[in-house]
């Protein structure tokens, strides 16, 4: 086989404003960056944003409606990130709703994907209704975004739920907006306490950063930004993704204990 | 007035006067109610130095009977103007000659005349939302991201675009976008797309113009910038 087998994921949360699209662009431009070739899928529909986080919002000409519908082809709809060698987007409708588009359309979508591409990205919107549902039909695998917060780990644990009931078993925690100074001083849920509730694989963390506003504002996420702890954290997912063997403790050390010598040498 | 036909039409030019007749009215008529005419504002008239006829087709001795009665109510020497070239030719041709902005707006709008349906949206349209006509459409308000417009005819609005305009939806080439301030992020007319330009921003505010000529889309401002 000349490519490797492509893995379908999905990125859901459950609860809103966690970084669902922000992960699913820059694990997409990650991803592209180690040289796969990558589609991205935003099914929020009627509240479209991944293609405003790339930068790509003026080059919308068919969208995932048109494409589940027939109105154009597969090929019409995707956008080439002129950027990013092997990065497309499939940008989701904004003047319809979650309605548009089936579960069965979404697999048939997925399928079809899968013949081109190494990476089916999809962004899925916040809820566990309609948009959920198509968001997970075709998807083989499920990164869960949280932050450490009580009510989002609280979604992240219902939507968990949703997918093993949806048979989707293979699923991830990535934990959003960690501070470790605030973990530090023990006002926010640590890592352990998130995983302890949760029990799940942890596939990836990343510390809060000031740079993903500028770089979501810019259209150029964060993750191709070196100086960036947020990039660091998603470059580490892209390459565990990728079947490269990052161990968790390196993680560790960029986002938390890296934090940590950090204000060992403020002092 | 309104039910009684006018048999004259006066109009007063640089280089004279260019007087219009009614077709369906006979040569005495016209003779008495042009005299009448000038008789009534016989120093208004005072001045004209060229007298022309168009309208109906008279022999060269009416023409110069006209003239002369004319000469005569006015005490001055009229003379004959042949062929009177009006203005309004002339620069009728200019226009045809030169694609400006009025033409543009003009041919745009005698397309829309076959379909008077215009829809009048008082709001601005918000991200999600989709205005939709099979006819015009005139915003009052913005259009922000996310928000689409699609129109069969041509599309108005008095206010800021930044959403997608789409102008002569079912192919009309003729259709064209005006706007305050128009910066969308996509604008298509009939099968054309065109976006705009990275990073522009313009810090006045001039109503624009976007209409296709030659298979492009072209923008330039409304107005004529004043000197």
């Amino acid at each position: 086989m000349a490519k490797t087998e492509s893995q379908v994921i999905v990125i859901t949360s459950g609860k809103g404003g966690v970084g669902k699209t922000t992960t699913t662009a820059n694990l997409g431009v990650g991803l592209s960056l180690l040289g796969k070739k990558v589609v991205l899928i935003d099914t929020d529909i009627g509240l479209r944003n991944l293609d405003v986080v790339l930068g790509l919002e003026n080059r919308i000409v068919y969208d995932l409606v048109d494409v589940v519908s027939g109105n154009c082809k597969v090929k019409q709809a995707l956008i080439k990130d002129k950027r990013y060698e092997g990065l497309f987007l499939i940008p989701a409708a904004q003047t319809k709703d979650k309605d548009a588009v089936s579960m069965d359309q979404m697999k048939n979508l997925c399928e079809e994907l899968k013949k081109e591409f190494d990476f089916i990205l999809i962004d899925c919107p916040a809820g566990i209704e309609q948009g959920f549902k198509n968001a997970i039909a075709g998807a083989d695998k499920a990164l869960v975004v949280t932050t450490p917060e009580v009510s989002a780990v609280r979604d992240a644990d219902r939507i968990i739920g949703l997918l093993d009931a949806n048979e989707i078993d293979e699923h991830f925690l990535v934990i959003n907006r960690i501070r470790p100074d605030m973990v530090k001083r023990g006002e926010m849920l640590n890592i352990d306490d998130v995983l302890d509730i949760l029990n799940v694989e942890l596939i990836g963390i990343i510390p809060d950063d000031e740079n993903i506003i500028v770089s979501t504002n810019k259209g150029e996420p964060a993750v191709v930004n070196m100086k960036s702890k947020a990039g660091q954290g998603y470059r580490n997912i892209t390459k565990r993704l990728n079947g490269e063997n990052v161990p968790l403790m390196e993680l560790d050390e960029g986002g938390f204990l890296g934090k940590l010598k950090g204000i060992f040498k403020k002092k | 007035m309104a039910d009684k036909k006018e048999v004259l039409a006066l109009k007063l030019y640089k280089n004279g006067m260019v007087v219009y007749i009614n077709e369906n009215v006979p040569y005495k008529e016209v003779e008495q109610n042009l005299a009448d005419k000038f008789e009534q504002s016989k120093n208004f008239f005072r001045g004209v130095k060229k007298i022309g006829f168009k309208g109906i087709p008279l022999t060269h001795e009416e023409y110069e009977s006209l003239a002369e009665k004319v000469s005569d109510i006015l005490n001055d020497k009229v003379e004959f103007w042949e062929n009177p070239e009006t203005p309004e030719q002339t620069t009728e041709e200019k226009v045809k000659e030169a694609i400006n902005a009025r033409e543009i707006l003009n041919r745009a709008m005698s397309v829309e005349a076959e379909d008077e349906y215009t829809k009048f949206y008082k709001k601005t349209l918000r991200s999600g939302q989709l205005l939709e006509s099979k006819g015009n459409v005139v915003i009052i308000g913005d259009v922000n991201p996310g928000a689409e417009v699609e129109a069969a005819g041509n599309i108005f609005v008095m206010g800021t675009v930044k959403g997608m305009v789409h102008a002569g939806k079912d192919g009309n080439r003729e259709a064209v976008v005006i706007a305050l301030n128009l910066s969308p992020t996509q604008l298509r007319i009939a099968d054309l797309i065109t976006r705009s330009p990275e990073g522009a921003q313009k810090d006045y505010l001039s109503p624009e113009l976007a209409y296709i000529r030659e298979d492009k889309i072209y923008i330039e401002e409304f107005l004529q910038k004043r000197k």
